[in-house]
């Protein structure tokens, strides 16, 4: 499904030092598999996931997603693939203000050519548990409820792919497993679940981690052989 | 790209920022306003000017006067018009219907009893209502007895039988001018304010017989408009009409005419060139005024894409590519200059037919209205002011980076 090589990702301000945020990353994450991407802030892995998710260009190596690769794509087809293979899930939610819930959930599909943006909207609240609440605007929702509008914004559009990043980071305890569970049961369903985090316990609620380090992979084992050791 | 989705998705996004969506619409509805009204000034000032125009020159009457007239820069070298100069164009001309002399004595005073009022007196003949087209509306114009006999007779103009009689009828009664008795035989057609803002009923019109003889004290003649059976041969009568009058003056080949000529051609021709001039002023005062609604759009949308940074970035990585975003700030645009466009509209036309009565009274405004091509070009003019406003802040939305755009909160 995920196929970096040897990807690296270089910024460079004029009259500074390069900063290398990626240097030499090659990764492979298989469909329907639950990863993890554990590091410290400033570790790369906000690049990693822009990369992945078609946000950013590899200064250099190779990415194939669904076995294509991304490098040869126009500015137009890499919008086309985010729209239809990837659905993110971002800290701090990223909901319209002043814009329903469903109105939120339907925004993929406002560049997508499905005409049928009512019933996908409400299946994909009711997958989240928040059909009664489609007529609400973003402000009335709890922190939890707009991460749940947000995790419907991403899979309405049946991505191959979720890329979560920092999904719990603003969330207390129950609201965090409520939206960990979501990811879950997308997960069984068969989508990919890439989850980008700082936090350990939370890593370990994947079947896989791949540590990053200064822009590098420091390890990637499978969550039971973590846990094993612990 | 969902169409029913991003009509819905623009229109709820410009409920979303309301105050901005006014701000931007406002400045359309000003320049609409404006052009509207310039517009419809600009045609109402021709409308008014072309029938004042009909009126002293109507397109089958051919001028000649003493003199060399005010468009060869005056100047009366030769001989004046005479009386007989007028009988030899009449017997030797060919298909000319009717002749007017008209001798203007410029204001005097006039009194009945206590009352006195100083209104312009004017000399005519019988012919008048054919060639002038305008006749007594109560009471009876003068006739060639009237004419030949020196009567002491008159019309008023209904300014002045208000000015002298109030309310009451005028037929019948006397009226003395320069202390001289005439009988008021009838009361003209009205015809309101000329553009120069001259009170075209504030007259008395006497024969011109006795203007020569007993006011001016003159035996020549200021003005004789020939009306011609067939106006397509206006230029052909024009000629022979000088013929004669140059045989009759024994002005000989080579030497200039001490007459002139106004052919109704001339007219239309002097005035196209004036509105012509008029005409671009407007376009210029139109053109600056969408300039400045355009340079409104582009800071709206300009800071509309500075504080949905965030919002555009999100678009971006769910799925929307560079056109589509810069799409819909243009869309939203469009929809703003449309809305302002049709307020404008309905504003501006509510607000000329309401002064219309105030203008054509003050004024003498005529054909005071919005004409269809007007709304054309506001329209029109709307769409590209509000394309061109957005169209740089839409392009920068298009090229934002999702990543950083992301970041912005």
């Amino acid at each position: 499904m995920i196929d970096l090589q040897a990807v690296s990702k270089i910024y460079q301000k004029p009259g500074e030092a390069p900063v290398k945020a990626l240097e030499g990353v090659s990764l492979r994450i298989g469909a329907g598999e639950f990863v993890a991407i554990l590091g410290p802030s400033g570790s790369g892995k906000s690049t990693l996931m822009n990369v992945m998710g078609l946000l950013d260009r590899p200064t250099s190596g190779e990415y194939r997603l669904d076995g294509k690769a991304m490098s040869s794509l126009s500015g137009r087809e890499l919008a086309r693939m985010r729209n239809r293979v990837i659905g993110f899930v971002f800290q701090s939610y990223h909901l319209l203000p002043r814009t329903t819930a469903a109105e939120n959930v339907q925004l993929p599909l406002l560049y997508s050519n499905r005409s049928d943006f009512a019933e996908r909207s409400q299946a994909a609240l009711e997958a989240v548990g928040l059909s009664d609440r489609r007529s609400h605007y973003a402000s009335e929702l709890s922190g939890g409820q707009q991460q749940r509008v947000a995790i419907a914004r991403a899979i309405v559009n049946e991505p191959l792919v979720i890329l979560a990043d920092e999904p719990t980071g603003n969330l207390d305890a129950a609201a965090a497993r409520n939206i960990m569970d979501l990811f879950k049961a997308q997960n069984r369903r068969g989508t990919t679940v890439v989850l980008i985090t700082h936090d350990e316990n939370l890593a370990c609620e994947a079947r896989r981690v791949v540590r990053l380090h200064a822009g590098t992979i420091a390890s990637d084992s499978p969550t039971e052989t973590l846990l094993r050791s612990a | 790209m969902n169409r029913s989705l991003a009509i819905r998705q623009v229109g709820r996004s410009l409920i979303r920022f309301k105050g901005r969506s006014v701000l931007g619409g406002l400045g359309i509805v000003v320049s609409v306003l404006a052009t509207v009204f310039v517009l419809s000034a600009a045609g109402a000032v021709r409308g008014t000017f072309d029938k004042f125009v009909a009126q002293l020159y109507p397109t089958d009457v051919i001028t000649v006067g003493s003199g060399r007239g005010m468009w060869a820069g005056g100047g009366s070298d030769g001989q004046p018009m005479r009386l007989r100069d007028v009988d030899a164009v009449m017997s030797s001309v060919p298909g000319i219907l009717a002749r007017d002399i008209s001798t203007v004595a410029g204001s005097r005073d006039v009194k009945v009893g206590e009352r006195s009022a100083r209104v312009v007196v004017v000399g005519t003949g019988a012919q008048a209502p054919q060639v002038r087209r305008r006749t007594a509306s109560e009471g009876a114009y003068l006739d060639e007895a009237d004419v030949g006999a020196r009567a002491r007779v008159a019309l008023l103009g209904t300014t002045a039988v208000r000015a002298l009689f109030g309310v009451s009828s005028p037929i019948g009664s006397t009226i003395f001018l320069d202390n001289v008795p005439f009988k008021v035989k009838g009361v003209l057609e009205p015809l309101g304010v000329s553009p120069h803002g001259d009170d075209q009923d504030n007259v008395v019109v006497i024969p011109y017989t006795v203007v020569m003889e007993s006011l001016l004290k003159v035996d020549y003649l200021q003005q004789v408009g020939y009306q011609v059976a067939d106006p397509t041969r206006m230029v052909d009568t024009a000629a022979a009409i000088v013929a004669v009058m140059r045989k009759q003056h024994g002005i000989g080949e080579g030497r200039q005419n001490d007459f002139y000529v106004i052919q109704p051609t001339d007219i239309q021709k002097r005035l196209a060139n004036s509105f012509g001039t008029m005409k671009l002023f407007v376009v210029l005062i139109c053109a600056v005024a969408f300039l400045i609604s355009a340079l409104v759009v582009l800071g709206v949308m300009q800071v509309s894409v500075r504080q949905r940074t965030s919002e555009l970035g999100l678009r971006k990585a769910v799925g929307a590519d560079e056109p589509q975003v810069r799409g819909q700030i243009l869309w939203e645009a469009l929809v703003i200059a449309l809305a302002g466009c049709a307020i404008g509209a309905v504003l501006a036309g509510v607000t000329l037919y309401a002064t219309a009565p105030l203008l054509a009274k003050k004024f003498g405004f005529v054909g005071i209205g919005i004409s269809l091509s007007a709304i054309l070009i506001g329209v029109l003019a709307a769409l590209v002011t509000g394309a061109l406003g957005a169209w740089l802040p839409a392009r920068r939305a298009g090229r934002l980076d999702p990543v950083a755009a992301l970041r912005m909160r």
